[in-house]
């Protein structure tokens, strides 16, 4: 009788529950209706187009697996492709996190005028991609880029850095630093939000600054650790700006992004089909590097809620 | 419960269809312009110029519709990513009514475009006669007419007049073979002025040295590119244009060139003695020429008595489905008729297409389209990208066999028999 009783309480209460979720979706309608339109539809579109041979204009023909199995098997760009991309993003995020930490323990530091700073550091990320990547052409510029100048001035005469194919692609790592101030911004944040008495027990106990950062800082800062981790592989393998504006993926292929590809394969030879295969397979390379960081962050990642033991 | 998520569905499917309500509706009714009521219609024209070439067409649209005051053109310039516009803009129901082209192959291809043959010889539509054949020749595709050519120019070369005199070396005449032209190159190049700027992934300008070594790059059917493409003749002449740079050092290195601000740049600026293009920069060579700007041009070279050139062409194409076919055509006869090639003429901005109009403006005489006028008669060869609607895939294997010659890591016969390798390969995805 009493159990009775309370499931009929309950029942009454995830009614009301419901009626009240369902007018949340009121609130979110707009950008629901933005997300069938913009996102979902054409998501479903792309994958179903991608079993089909697609010139955007002429009558769509299924063609099954054809599109996945020539990728493997007879496209070169593909291979060539996801290496470069591979490579990018292997190099630019870890090393590019590691940059943006450094920066934002400096710009952590109690120092007049830090907000200026702050500013100065993190304006770079605001600016447009094809604006950066112009203005990057004339930094990397062999003859009289500031690049190369400066490297001058060590008796290092530099490359030609996106006219050389071993150096393009490192040209462009060295270029992906340029936004790092977007992550700085995140980990200051986190660092703000770690407590100081754990540093002024810390000093008590006679820590050095070394371990404070090993015990204390590093372990607190996990969580936007990892949240700069997955974003920076998602942004990473995604890049296509660069490759487009600077070196149209050259000099031979040696900065064909996988998005450059795709965008060529879709626009240039007007493989609207391949070109959603193209990007399912890059979604589920993505999908497998986000899970794998996922899966190991129990390993590694600390919330101040959690309870260990 | 069934009927809140109905009633959800509902609002989501009726604010989709207000969404498509506020999507670009259709144009006028069809056919009223039909009816001799002269009623107003609206038509778009898209082009991929800006700043000064744009000028052009606006002339042309203001001289139109003063003849045509019931038609109404609003001109579009899409500088950027022109082709990838123009093709969603077709599949998605927005093409502009007219626009500027010149891959016909592939836009007829892809059926985006209505052919004009209808047009031809009729009172009022296309005379044939009046344009130069070879240019005619470039806007059909598979013998139907699908452009009205409005501005065509072949390539020829342009010296600098102050640099020969420097360095004591005569003008080329238009009898010159690419012997004379390797050596005053050399004789040309001293410190940082070059003797000629090569480019890396220009496909387009190599085609006319392959033709004149006697090689070819596709069979004339568009289907074969193995054992023409690498044949001995054609790695020849990329052999011998990557020695430009590579072994005379007569031309930059591409990414130098390129980061000199491309040909034209680092002509007008004094850097290089000799450059081959189009008739493009002649408007803003006799701007320079006040400020004392010296500046000539000559055919291409000739090798063994052969000389052949190449040359470029776009027409004005209309979008298939137009609801203002006739306002569209009216618009595509004038600008590419006599009246329009004679204003653009006059203004410098292209070679007409027509020799009455050549004539008329004496440009046959001139000291710099004079060249350009001359090697018409030389544009014998269909260039590769007329041939096949698959070219751009082929090509950019033969851009990197290009690239790769004159940056030197392979010889032009090994990255040509791997272009075509590549290439055969890459045509055959997803089909």
């Amino acid at each position: 009788m009493k159990a009775k009783l309370k499931s009929k309480d309950l029942t009454i209460k995830r009614g009301n529950r419901r009626k009240s979720n369902f007018q949340g979706y009121w609130f979110v309608m707009l950008w629901l209706v933005g997300f069938v339109a913009f996102s979902l539809g054409p998501l479903v579109f792309s994958f179903i187009m991608s079993f089909f041979r697609w010139g955007l204009l002429d009558a769509p023909v299924f063609v099954g697996f054809r599109n996945y199995i020539d990728m493997f098997t007879r496209d070169r760009l593909f291979w060539v492709s996801l290496r470069v991309t591979l490579i990018y993003s292997g190099v630019s995020v870890p090393l590019g996190m590691v940059l943006s930490l450094m920066l934002a323990m400096l710009l952590n530091q109690k120092i007049k005028s830090m907000h200026f700073f702050r500013t100065i550091f993190y304006l770079p990320s605001v600016v447009s991609g094809v604006a950066v990547s112009v203005l990057w052409m004339w930094i990397l510029q062999a003859d009289f880029g500031i690049l190369n100048y400066f490297l001058s001035l060590f008796g290092i005469s530099g490359p030609d850095w996106l006219g050389d194919p071993q150096w393009a692609l490192t040209a462009l790592i060295i270029m992906s630093f340029w936004g790092i101030g977007g992550g700085m911004i995140i980990y200051l944040a986190g660092l703000q939000n770690i407590p100081p008495q754990f540093y002024e027990a810390s000093d008590i106990d006679g820590a050095s600054k070394w371990s404070q950062f090993w015990y204390i800082t590093l372990p607190m800062l996990t969580p936007t650790i990892f949240f700069n981790l997955v974003t920076g592989i998602i942004f990473s393998f995604r890049t296509f700006t660069q490759g487009y504006v600077m070196t149209g993926g050259g000099p031979l292929d040696a900065t064909m992004f996988f998005a450059l590809h795709l965008f060529n394969q879709a626009f240039l030879h007007l493989r609207m089909g391949y070109a959603s295969a193209l990007a399912w397979v890059l979604f589920v390379v993505i999908m497998i590097f986000t899970s794998l960081v996922f899966k190991s962050s129990p390993f590694w990642v600390y919330y101040e809620a959690e309870r260990r033991g | 419960m069934f009927k809140k998520i109905f009633g959800f569905m509902l609002i989501i499917f009726l604010l989709i269809g207000l969404l498509a309500a506020c999507a670009p509706a259709e144009p006028n009714e069809p056919a009223t312009e039909r009816e001799e009521t002269q009623q107003e219609v609206n038509i778009r024209f898209t082009s991929w110029d800006t700043a000064e070439m744009l000028e052009a067409y606006e002339r042309l649209v203001e001289l139109f519709s003063e003849a045509y005051p019931h038609i109404n053109v609003s001109l579009e310039s899409m500088p950027d990513g022109y082709e990838e516009k123009i093709f969603t803009s077709v599949a998605a129901g927005t093409a502009p009514d007219v626009f500027l082209w010149w891959n016909f192959p592939q836009l007829v291809a892809a059926n985006a475009v209505e052919s004009l043959d209808a047009y031809i010889g009729v009172p009022g539509g296309i005379d044939p006669e009046l344009y130069y054949a070879e240019v005619l020749e470039h806007s059909k595709v598979d013998g139907k007419l699908y452009a009205i050519p409005n501005a065509a120019t072949p390539r020829a070369m342009y010296f600098n007049k102050t640099i020969f005199d420097e360095a004591g070396v005569p003008y080329p005449e238009d009898d010159w073979t690419y012997d004379d032209f390797v050596d005053k190159a050399i004789r040309l190049t001293e410190g940082d002025i070059y003797g000629f700027v090569a480019e890396a992934r220009n496909t387009y300008t190599l085609q006319q040295f392959i033709w004149t070594f006697g090689g070819q790059v596709i069979s004339e059917d568009g289907e074969t590119i193995d054992g023409i493409m690498n044949s001995e003749a054609s790695a020849q002449a990329l052999q011998w244009y990557a020695d430009l740079v590579n072994e005379h050092r007569v031309s930059p290195a591409p990414s130098v060139a390129m980061s000199l601000g491309g040909g034209t740049e680092m002509f007008m600026t004094g850097k290089v003695a000799m450059f081959e293009s189009g008739t493009w920069p002649i408007r803003e060579f006799r701007a320079m020429e006040a400020e004392g700007f010296r500046v000539g041009s000559v055919m291409m070279p000739s090798r063994n008595g052969k000389r052949v050139g190449i040359m470029h062409s776009s027409g004005l194409v209309i979008a298939r489905g137009t609801r203002n076919k006739d306002a569209a055509m009216a618009f595509v006869t004038f600008v590419g008729g006599e009246e329009g090639h004679r204003e653009s003429g006059r203004m410098g901005f292209a070679l007409p297409v027509m020799p009455s109009i050549v004539e008329e403006l004496g440009l046959a005489d001139d000291p710099l389209y004079g060249a350009f006028v001359r090697m018409v008669d030389y544009c014998t060869v269909t260039p590769a990208f007329m041939t096949t609607e698959h070219w751009s895939i082929i090509d950019a294997e033969f851009a990197n066999a290009m690239e790769a010659t004159i940056l030197g890591q392979m010889t032009a016969q090994e990255a040509l028999d791997q272009a075509v390798e590549r290439a055969a390969e890459a045509l055959e995805i997803g089909r």
